[in-house]
């Protein structure tokens, strides 16, 4: 089944059928999260969270929309509303050092991948829409019309959006190499 | 030139414009350098490594799963059918309603009269809760339980709202209030701040009835926390009997 | 022979309906229309709705004895409070109504009380001493909170907000009032309701060791999930397709609700 079959069932009442939901974007989602936010812990619960939403609000969904683009819209809120109620702006972490250590603690092999590793930091030195929209269209591979659908907004737009943040993010990557 | 590098490694360039870009590429070294690190932060991006989520996710969600198949549904899709008073509290069903549906489920592909509507119904929400919170207040014992009752369905439970049914379940006037609060918290007995609550509760109410329905709530989450309030009940001599009596009971069922 | 005169004298008086505040009468009015009405540990007393106005309370078996021999002083209790109505209670007009309390301390005198459509009953009994309070033909808001004293409920439509650690709730109901809500609670006692079969209302009938039984019509959400997870008997419904909140909870007594 598709996962628009899918969720068209859950939404008539099938509960059980979101479990295969859950098989087939619990590490999208997870994924998502950590790399947004450098914590695991908040990864794992806003993961939680997404899918307990998708349950709760499963008469939200409207037939035949794209799955992954709504449950991405969920992520992005679900993220927008931890950030509100947190105050934390994520732009506040400068340091180098800080950023380093946050990845080193989420992943062993991270830490060890030098290239990668410079590469989540340069993320991190971007504004939280940027990063957002990278993960969703480099690292989620989404394609822009459904980007497009997540933030309501046209093509063109998410284009230019993606653009400019592959740019900042090739600039913080080079200074940081230089360091 | 930047932006057509992009579109020419994702490779969604065509014809004439590809083939310019290629040639640019090769041509310039400045450009080639430009596109190969472009190259290189694209395909980290691309090629990242995948996270693992600890396997007590799994866990977690079919817990959470069979929860919700067991549970009715009725309160998330919030139509309050049953009020048939004032306009007011048809207003405030309709906008919790409504918002409950639109803003949390991170709205659907909405068209922009829809985000309109939901920008309108968010500031009916924050209007709505001070009613409720207002509400709360309301000299009449039995408006209050309405608006006990009313703010446990805004499936938000939002921090004032949960601070709010905490003060009336320990200070309202009458004790069918403060009872309507405890059933309205205990539906969120999962969360801490609500657990750490209803115990606190358990030591400091002054009402009997209250009281004992606190001690058998314990009983039935099975909340070992409680013992320690209740050992204080039992040696405190200014305990009512009967307070004292369910306190036995109740540890010995905890225990 | 003075005495005769004047018991005479007084019965006179009351035949003809005049309300004469002296030392010991059996009668005392209050101005009341709206607002709360605080009846405190009085252990005698029935309320009744009435079409007139204002709240009319009226003392019934005086002991003529202590009248003649009081006459000219003011009944005193130990909280600082006086006689100031004549029967035997102090009227104090206090954050938006006038709260009763019982002057005389072995608590003596039956009261009834008369109350306008308008005025909110706000009834409190703590003591274990006292009688069973009555509430009848009764269309007004009505709270009360006892500690043993059963409460009785005749012809009442709501809102309520009633709660007893160890009394009995009896209730007859007339047509249920939609506005507010009803809530019915005892820790110990039992609970036993007659209730119009045409009612509309969402039902929450939970015991926690007791058992509930009805031959009402509910129709009964079987979607519980607290009931499952916490245990104790619970029953959520709807009557005639649902209408007023009305929670009934007793932790250790048994529920009986009936067709009237």
């Amino acid at each position: 089944m598709t996962d628009e079959e899918l969720m068209e069932a859950v939404k008539a009442g099938d509960l059980a059928k979101a479990s295969i939901l859950f098989d087939r974007y619990n590490k999208h989602l997870y994924n998502f999260f950590v790399k947004i936010s450098f914590d695991r812990e908040l990864g794992h619960d806003l993961t939680q969270n997404v899918f307990l939403r998708m349950i709760k609000f499963k008469h939200t969904y409207k037939s035949q929309a794209k799955f992954k683009s709504w449950i991405f819209q969920i992520a992005r809120n679900i993220y927008a509303d931890h950030y509100r109620s947190n105050k934390v702006m994520t732009s506040d972490y400068e340091d180098v050092e800080i950023i380093g250590q946050k990845v080193d603690a989420i992943d062993v092999k991270l830490a060890n991948d030098e290239k990668e590793k410079l590469l989540y930091i340069a993320m991190y030195k971007l504004e939280s829409e940027q990063r957002e929209i990278l993960l969703l269209s480099k690292f989620e591979k989404m394609k822009y019309e459904d980007i497009a659908m997540v933030y309501e907004t046209s093509v063109g737009a998410i284009k230019v959006k993606v653009h400019r943040a592959i740019n900042k993010l090739k600039e913080n990557y080079l200074q940081l190499e230089k360091i | 030139m930047k932006e057509l590098m992009i579109d020419y490694l994702d490779g969604n360039l065509t014809g004439e414009l590809n083939d310019f870009v290629a040639k640019h590429i090769d041509k310039d070294d400045h450009s080639k350098v430009e596109f190969e690190k472009l190259k290189e932060v694209t395909g980290l991006m691309i090629n990242s490594q995948e996270l693992l989520p600890d396997s007590s996710l799994k866990l977690e969600f079919e817990e959470m799963l069979k929860e919700e198949i067991a549970k009715s549904t009725q309160r998330v899709e919030a139509k309050i059918v049953h009020w048939n008073s004032p306009k007011m509290w048809l207003q405030i069903a309709a906008s919790v309603a409504l918002l409950a549906v639109g803003i949390l489920a991170g709205t659907q592909i909405a068209s922009n009269t829809e985000q309109d509507e939901i920008a309108a119904l968010r500031k009916e929400m924050e209007a709505t809760k001070g009613l409720v919170l207002a509400s709360l207040q309301n000299q009449s014992a039995s408006s209050r339980i309405k608006a006990v009752n009313v703010s446990y369905q805004m499936t938000i439970m939002d921090d004032e709202i949960v601070d709010a049914l905490i003060n009336t379940m320990n200070t309202d006037a009458n004790a069918n209030v403060r009872l309507a609060a405890v059933d309205a918290l205990s539906e969120f007995a999962d969360e801490e701040k609500v657990r750490m609550a209803l115990i606190s509760g358990l030591e400091n109410q002054d009402r009997a009835v209250v009281q004992i329905a606190l001690i058998n709530l314990m009983v039935r989450l099975k909340e070992n926390r409680a013992l320690e309030p209740l050992r204080k009940i039992i040696e405190d001599d200014n305990s009512i009997e009967t307070v004292k009596d369910e306190a036995h009971f109740g540890v010995f069922k905890l225990s | 022979m003075k005495k005769m005169k004047l018991i005479g004298l007084m019965t006179l008086l009351t035949v003809f309906g005049l309300n004469i505040s002296i030392a010991q009468s059996n009668e005392y009015k209050l101005d009341m229309s709206s607002g709360k009405l605080m009846v405190k540990d009085i252990n005698e007393i029935r309320f009744e709705g009435h079409s007139a106005s204002g709240v009319i309370i009226t003392r019934e078996g005086v002991d003529k004895e202590t009248s003649e021999r009081a006459k000219g002083l003011k009944l005193i209790n130990g909280l600082g409070l006086e006689d100031n109505t004549g029967i035997g209670l102090s009227a104090i007009k206090e954050g938006g109504g006038t709260t009763l309390t019982q002057i005389s301390s072995n608590g003596d005198g039956k009261y009834l009380v008369k109350v306008p459509k308008g005025v909110t009953i706000v009834y409190e009994h703590s003591s274990p001493h006292g009688d069973d309070v009555i509430f009848k033909n009764i269309t007004g808001e009505i709270e009360a909170t006892t500690n043993h004293s059963d409460i009785r409920l005749d012809n009442v439509t709501g809102p309520l907000s009633i709660n007893t650690v160890h009394g009995d709730i009896e209730g007859i109901f007339g047509a249920i009032n939609q506005s507010n809500p009803l809530s019915m609670v005892s820790s110990h006692g039992d609970i036993d309701l007659s209730i119009p079969s045409a009612t509309k209302a969402d039902f929450k009938i939970s015991t926690g060791w007791g058992e509930i039984y009805s031959d009402l019509d509910i129709k009964i959400d079987a979607n519980q999930g607290s009931m499952k997870k916490y245990g104790g008997n619970k029953v959520v419904g709807k009557l005639n397709g649902g209408g007023v909140s009305f929670e009934v909870k007793s932790s250790h007594g048994s529920i009986y609700l009936r067709k009237k």
